[in-house]
């Protein structure tokens, strides 16, 4: 039994109550009432106007107001409709008349208090998913009335008539109260976390709390007491008097409350351990978060049974209290989750935290980001919480993961790309010890400097990026795009450092065919993780449906080029880290890094996905180049639709970057013509595209989760490059199907001999993109011919978001 | 166009603190803003009173319709008192 | 904002753009709005149509301000569609905006809405609008479908931008081609050592 020191002193908490209530005006407060008729003569008089309006407005001319100046048709806009059910929070509705009698001191059966915290669950989740507080918390009775859940309550109770056949009050002042205060306890841990402004107010979630207290002085650990009292209980005398009930199903309604009081607890803990500044409890965490998750599986697999045994309580929810706490805004249409989708939500939410608790063993800045990148794809998408903890843990107080500089993790995040001389990132210290070089020793204040500008000006930019990785997946494209001209300015002011760098350290130039070429250590960092933005911003558009199938041809044209300047890019940086020979002295001088096989080795990784998503592209844009001819892709024209005015808009943010070159219309309309080469082939070098990404991406399916710096997302990334092998390999069956078809038609064969004779000479060009004009009287006779089937082009990104599935239909 | 001297009384009205009885009994009590012809009514700084219960709803819009009582804070009387 | 009776400006361009659409559609007829003895009709059809609720004073702050760009489509007296946009300044953009559009359930499918939208972006367009703007639920796929055809394409998504918690997407037009970037020239091209 709980005794009564442990809990906080009732008055206490009936005081507390009483202020939420008074605020809530779930009754009628006298004491307010009559303050008011004895100030009655202070408050200005009245005098009735009803009659006067009536004939006043009777002379307005029609459409005429009579305002304020100061207050416009704008400010009139936001104004709440009294009377109008959609708007007015006050209103009486039929519902509220016939609103059961709620009950405090009913002596709850078993079912019903089960009833009571599967309800109150599906509140707690579907607060989660976005809704507010009034809505769903806050709408259970016994939240408002917890701390009152005493055995005085039900001894003073005149009322009381009960029988010793009926249940036990520990039911109530027991296992309801310490669900109850457990529940409060984990909404208000979850608060804190959501009130740091990491995700979006009102889209993402929702922290109003309307002044309603969550019982904040009251400590955690005395709820794990009181919840762990209740269990005890359970175990001793609740059990024992269900089964003695002796119903049917009592062996299910002992472990259905058993394992609701085990999970609230075990989440509760989870939720303390995670709010310990700097990370220092995520170990702890992590034991809860297992046991949670077990007790939560055993929960969704006993679903059939125990999620149909609680029994509603009238009155225990009033859902009316969201009306009586919102009065300036409109009620917003609610639909509570149900006990399955609930369960679904939180097991979600706890998988994603406990992928968040196992980054903290940091690996390597790549290895962070790609945990990041493959987080923010998930289906469905992780949760506001755990996007918010996630963010939390990455980056609080400019402290990375509870520990590390922003300095190290750009370091390293600079270094496992381009690995730059080791005087770059060095410390005051390292220098110290390091063996004595006049030349750098002269320069190495310099050196030190500029790369430390170099790291304050990236900070910013680079935070920003860990944070829009933990926004909804609307707001991260957004998002993205407005960043991009700071990693531009960026890029800029870090080609300015390199090339002073190059002088301080005398770097000594590769000689390529193209002349001299230095290292740009950390500018072509930034463009690398600048490039990835630009193709992942247009990859985005696909996720959030944001093209029509008449724009896919443009698009996937322009990723293609965007992949191709930044298959160059690593190549070019991949031959500055692998040909770095300087002069023997030099090296020793400079302590460049040991021979960096992980740079490589990521390089390669990175250069192999690049080439398999262009092919990806390429074959994409060129099958529908290739069904334009056919006549399977035809798009009607939109009245008010021109080509190369949604080209300019479609790609305008990249037209005020300084690099890479932005293209034009012309370029797209030249380069994707393909006048001279017929269906068939465009045909054939779209299946070579897919089959070379098919080949790519088994590399990449051969490597290590190291190599490839996937060390905590290795199953997102294999399952990605799974659902892209896929997309190549449904293609490929798809193009052979389209090709076999065209080869019946009888005027395609007609032509065979012609178009093999072309066929060399054209592959040459569609390598080269150069073009020249045909007679377009064949190409109108095959349209006409070829469209015999009536089938058209169809697009499904079935395997995946970025990358459609083309067949005929 | 000239205001008809209703009108213009009306107008005087406005910015000033006053009271409408809608047809469920709720009171509004708010500062007056606009009107029409319909006499759709906006009030800022509102507060509703059903019966004892009292609660803030700011800005709201009560329709002609429903309005079943109209006052405006009399000032020659409320001077008395100030 | 006091009284919208004015409608003698109403630009003949505009009305011979009304013409131009609607010549085969005879029984039902395309006016400009003119008065408020319009609006409890425009009201109650709208209404029964969109989820969002709106007071009169919403309707008053779009009509007042833009009543040239307010159409409604008539079956002899009675107003069976309605557009009711605004047009101003968003950013460097003159932006104009679909705020509301409606056609009775009986008389769908006939291309009322098409041609109401129609109306508005050649009025819009008179008035040197750069671009036309909407949101609309993305699970609204005949609204999707009608802006679409008409060259809309989807611009953004909204997360939960309604208040039953539905994405919207916000349709876009453009209706003037490239816009020099003064910028471009002066800005260094080449990727320097990047390239």
């Amino acid at each position: 039994m709980t005794s009564p020191s442990d809990l906080p002193s009732k008055d206490d908490l009936v005081k507390k109550t009483q202020v939420a209530l008074s605020k809530l005006n779930l009754t009628v407060d006298q004491t307010e009432e009559s303050t008011e008729h004895s100030n009655s003569l202070l408050l200005p008089q009245y005098k009735d106007i009803t009659k006067f309006l009536d004939e006043a407005t009777d002379e307005f001319e029609i459409g005429q107001l009579v305002h304020l100046e100061s207050f416009g048709l704008y400010d009139a806009m936001s104004s709440i409709e009294i009377m109008d059910p959609k708007m007015d929070s006050g209103m009486i509705l039929d519902s509220d008349l016939n609103k059961p009698p709620f009950n405090l001191r009913a002596r709850l059966k078993p079912k019903e208090v089960l009833g009571i915290i599967d309800h109150l669950f599906n509140c707690e989740m579907t607060w989660h998913s976005g809704h507010s507080l009034s809505q769903t918390i806050f709408t259970c009775m016994y939240f408002h009335h917890v701390s009152e859940l005493n055995q005085e309550l039900f001894i003073n109770d005149p009322n009381d008539d009960s029988t010793d056949s009926d249940s036990p009050i520990e039911f109530v002042i027991l296992v309801l109260k310490s669900y109850v205060f457990g529940t409060i306890k984990c909404c208000h841990l979850v608060w804190d976390e959501m009130t740091k402004g990491n995700v979006y107010e009102e889209e993402d979630f929702s922290t109003n709390k309307y002044g309603i207290s969550m019982y904040e002085n009251f400590p955690d650990s005395q709820c794990i007491k009181l919840i762990e009292d209740a269990e005890t209980w359970m175990e001793q005398h609740g059990c024992k008097w269900i089964r003695e009930k002796g119903q049917h199903d009592c062996e299910n309604v002992i472990r259905a409350i058993l394992s609701r009081l085990h999970l609230r607890k075990s989440f509760l803990l989870v939720l303390m351990h995670m709010s310990q500044s700097r990370c220092q409890q995520y170990l702890q965490a992590q034991r809860h978060l297992n046991t949670s998750m077990q007790l939560l599986n055993g929960i969704k697999e006993g679903a059939n049974v125990s999620l149909s045994l609680g029994v509603d309580v009238s009155g225990a929810f009033d859902p009316l209290i969201n009306r009586k706490l919102v009065s300036q805004t409109p009620p917003r249409p609610i639909r509570l989750l149900t006990m399955q989708e609930s369960i679904n939500e939180m097991m979600n939410m706890l998988k994603s935290i406990n992928a968040t608790c196992e980054i903290i063993n940091y690996k390597s800045a790549t290895s962070l980001m790609n945990f990041l990148v493959y987080h923010a794809s998930q289906q469905p998408s992780p949760c506001a919480f755990s996007r918010s903890i996630l963010q939390s843990t990455i980056c609080t107080e400019n402290r990375i993961l509870g520990k590390m500089s922003m300095f190290q993790l750009i370091k390293d995040s600079v270094t496992e790309l381009t690995n730059p001389p080791y005087i770059y990132f060095a410390s005051k210290i390292d220098i110290a010890t390091s063996p004595k070089d006049d030349l750098i020793d002269e320069n190495k204040s310099e050196i030190s400097k500029l790369v430390h500008n170099f790291v304050d000006s990236t900070v910013k930019p680079l935070t920003d990026l860990y944070r829009i990785l933990c926004h909804n997946r609307s707001r991260q494209r957004r998002n993205m795009c407005k960043v991009l001209t700071d990693w531009d300015l960026l890029q800029e002011e870090a080609e300015h450092i390199d090339t002073k760098l190059q002088s301080l350290t005398n770097e000594e130039p590769l000689i390529t065919e193209e002349g001299p070429s230095y290292s740009f250590h950390l500018s072509s960092w930034v463009y690398h993780r600048k490039l990835v933005l630009l193709e992942d911003i247009l990859f985005l558009g696909f996720e959030l449906d944001l093209y029509g199938t008449h724009e896919y041809m443009m698009i996937y044209w322009y990723i293609d080029y965007l992949l191709g300047v930044h298959y160059q890019h690593l190549e070019r940086t991949h031959m500055h880290v692998t040909e770095n020979k300087k002069s023997k002295k030099q090296q020793e001088n400079l302590r460049l890094a040991p021979p960096p096989t992980s740079t490589v080795s990521l390089l390669v990784s990175q250069r192999l996905m690049i080439i398999a998503k262009q092919d990806i592209c390429r074959g994409i844009h060129r099958t529908i180049s290739a069904l334009r001819k056919t006549g399977h892709a035809i798009f009607p024209r939109l009245e008010f639709d021109d080509e190369s005015t949604r080209f300019w808009h479609r790609f305008r943010m990249y037209r005020t970057l300084g690099s890479p070159t932005i293209l034009s219309y012309k370029d797209f309309k030249d380069m994707t013509q393909f006048d001279n080469i017929t269906a068939m082939d465009l045909f054939n070098v779209s299946l070579q595209n897919f089959q070379a990404a098919r080949s790519s991406i088994e590399k990449l399916l051969a490597m290590k989760p190291s190599e490839l710096r996937m060390d905590f997302c290795h199953a997102d990334f294999t399952k990605e490059l799974q659902a892209m092998l896929r997309v190549c390999i449904a293609n490929i069956v798809s193009l052979h199907k389209i090709i076999e078809e065209c080869k019946e038609n009888e005027i395609v064969t007609s032509h065979k001999q012609q178009k093999q004779k072309q066929r060399q000479k054209n592959k040459k060009s569609l390598t080269s993109s150069s073009v020249t004009p045909s007679s377009s009287s064949i190409q109108t006779q095959k349209l006409t011919s070829l469209r015999k089937d009536n089938k058209v082009a169809n697009f499904e990104f079935k395997y995946h978001p970025w990358y459609p599935v083309i067949t005929l239909k | 166009m000239t205001d008809t001297p209703k009108i213009k009384q009306l107008r005087s009205y406005l910015n000033l603190r006053t009271r409408i009885t809608a047809s469920d009994n709720r009171v509004f009590n708010g500062i007056f803003m606009c009107i029409d012809k319909y006499k759709n009514i906006i009030l800022s700084q509102t507060e509703e009173f059903r019966g004892a219960e009292k609660r803030f709803v700011g800005l709201v819009m009560i329709p002609g319709k429903h309005i079943i009582k109209a006052e405006v804070e009399d000032l020659e009387l409320s001077d008395e008192y100030t | 904002m006091d009284v919208v009776k004015n409608k003698q400006n109403f630009s003949t361009s505009t009305s011979s753009i009304i013409k131009q659409l609607t010549n085969d559609n005879t029984d039902i007829t395309y006016v400009p709005y003119s008065s408020e003895l319009q609006l409890p009709g425009i009201m109650s059809l709208i209404e029964n149509d969109l989820s969002e609720p709106y007071s009169i004073y919403t309707y008053r702050y779009f009509i007042n301000n833009w009543p040239n760009l307010c159409f409604m489509a008539m079956d002899q007296g009675t107003c069976i569609g309605v557009i009711i946009c605004k047009l101003d300044r968003h950013r460097d953009a003159l932006r104009g905006y679909i705020a509301m559009l409606a056609v009775k359930k009986e008389y769908r499918k006939r291309k009322i809405g098409t041609t109401l939208v129609k109306i508005v972006i050649n009025a819009m367009k008179l008035q040197n609008a750069d671009e036309i703007v909407l949101e609309t639920e993305y699970t609204n796929l005949g609204a999707l479908s009608l802006y679409h055809n008409l060259g809309f394409i989807r611009d953004k998504r909204l997360y939960r931008y309604y208040l039953n918690g539905v994405d919207a997407f916000r349709l876009k037009l453009f209706c003037k081609g490239e816009i020099p970037i003064v910028e471009e020239s002066q800005r260094v091209t080449g990727e320097k050592a990047n390239g």
